[in-house]
């Protein structure tokens, strides 16, 4: 039975609760090439942040941005989820230099977009319908 | 007898011409006056049927030219129809015909439009596409130009423009 990404990232969560990291990489890593499973490792450990957000009563936030997030700006994009979810966020940055400056977030169903390729995009579409 | 004798007859003689002319009567009765009958009866039959069969033959004369009027009146009625019927035909056909090239010109009226339609639409939607990337080019151009400090500004104040 193929053992889905969900359920290794479950057993993940669960195992870096109780042994040291390096040991349960180490565990992760004969599992996955003993069930031939390893180009799952992506999406297991996409699916871990679901994991640690739902059981941590936390709403996982991607956020795009052109450089990585200092402190301030976490704590600024936490407020705003905080505000908005009443729930702390599990910030997931996402580098991405093409997008010159602004923020993209995603949290639960909504998206904000003020990045300049977003912005661009938006333009875009306007100009073109 | 002696008033005959003086009248100068002989009255034997007399009887015997008598007798001579009745035998004379009978013979050509039995000889001539009988076929002459015959002949004349059959003649008499034969006019009689010639007669007949003429008035007969201009009876059926009379009724074959009826007759011969009658399939005239028919004939000139079926082809009259026949002509009428053709005609309605033709007309049908010539409708057809007519609605079918309406329906032809239509069509190829639709179409001329809607090519004209796509083509004008082709052509707009070029030319904002062009536009679009001009304009794009130029600010990804400005963007790129700026400097990070800049940049980190700009991101300084989309923070405070987030809103979910």
């Amino acid at each position: 039975m193929k053992i889905s990404a969900k359920k290794y990232a479950e057993a993940l969560l669960d195992a870096t609760e109780k042994e040291n990291l390096s040991e349960v990489a180490e565990k992760l890593w004969y599992k996955l090439q003993k069930d031939n499973n390893y180009k799952e490792l992506p999406k297991i450990l996409e699916n871990l942040k679901v994991v640690y957000a739902e059981n941590k009563d936390l709403i996982l936030t991607k956020v795009s941005s052109p450089a990585p997030l200092k402190d301030e700006e976490i704590q600024n994009i936490n407020k705003i989820i905080k505000d908005t979810f009443k729930k702390n966020a599990y910030i997931d940055n996402i580098i991405d230099p093409t997008l010159e400056f602004g923020y993209r977030i995603e949290a639960l169903n909504k998206v904000f977009d003020n990045t300049f390729s977003g912005k661009m995009n938006k333009l875009k579409s306007h100009l073109v319908s | 007898m002696e008033a005959l004798a003086s009248l100068g007859i002989d009255w034997k003689l007399l009887i015997a011409q008598a007798v001579n002319f009745l035998i004379l009567l009978f013979i050509l009765k039995i000889l001539l006056y009988k076929p002459i009958i015959k002949l004349l009866d059959e003649r008499k039959t034969k006019i009689e049927k010639g007669l007949a069969d003429a008035e007969k033959s201009t009876k059926n004369l009379e009724k074959a030219e009826l007759d011969a009027e009658k399939i005239r009146e028919k004939a000139y009625k079926e082809s009259n129809e026949i002509l009428e019927n053709a005609k309605s035909e033709a007309n049908d056909e010539a409708k057809t015909i007519v609605k079918k090239a309406e329906k032809q010109a239509d069509e190829i009226r639709k179409h001329a439009t809607t090519e004209s339609l796509v083509a004008k639409d082709k052509a707009l939607k070029e030319a904002k596409n062009q536009i679009s990337e001009v304009v794009l080019a130029a600010l990804s151009k400005t963007i790129h130009e700026i400097e990070p400090e800049q940049k980190k500004e700009l991101s300084k104040k989309a923070m405070g423009e987030i809103d979910l």
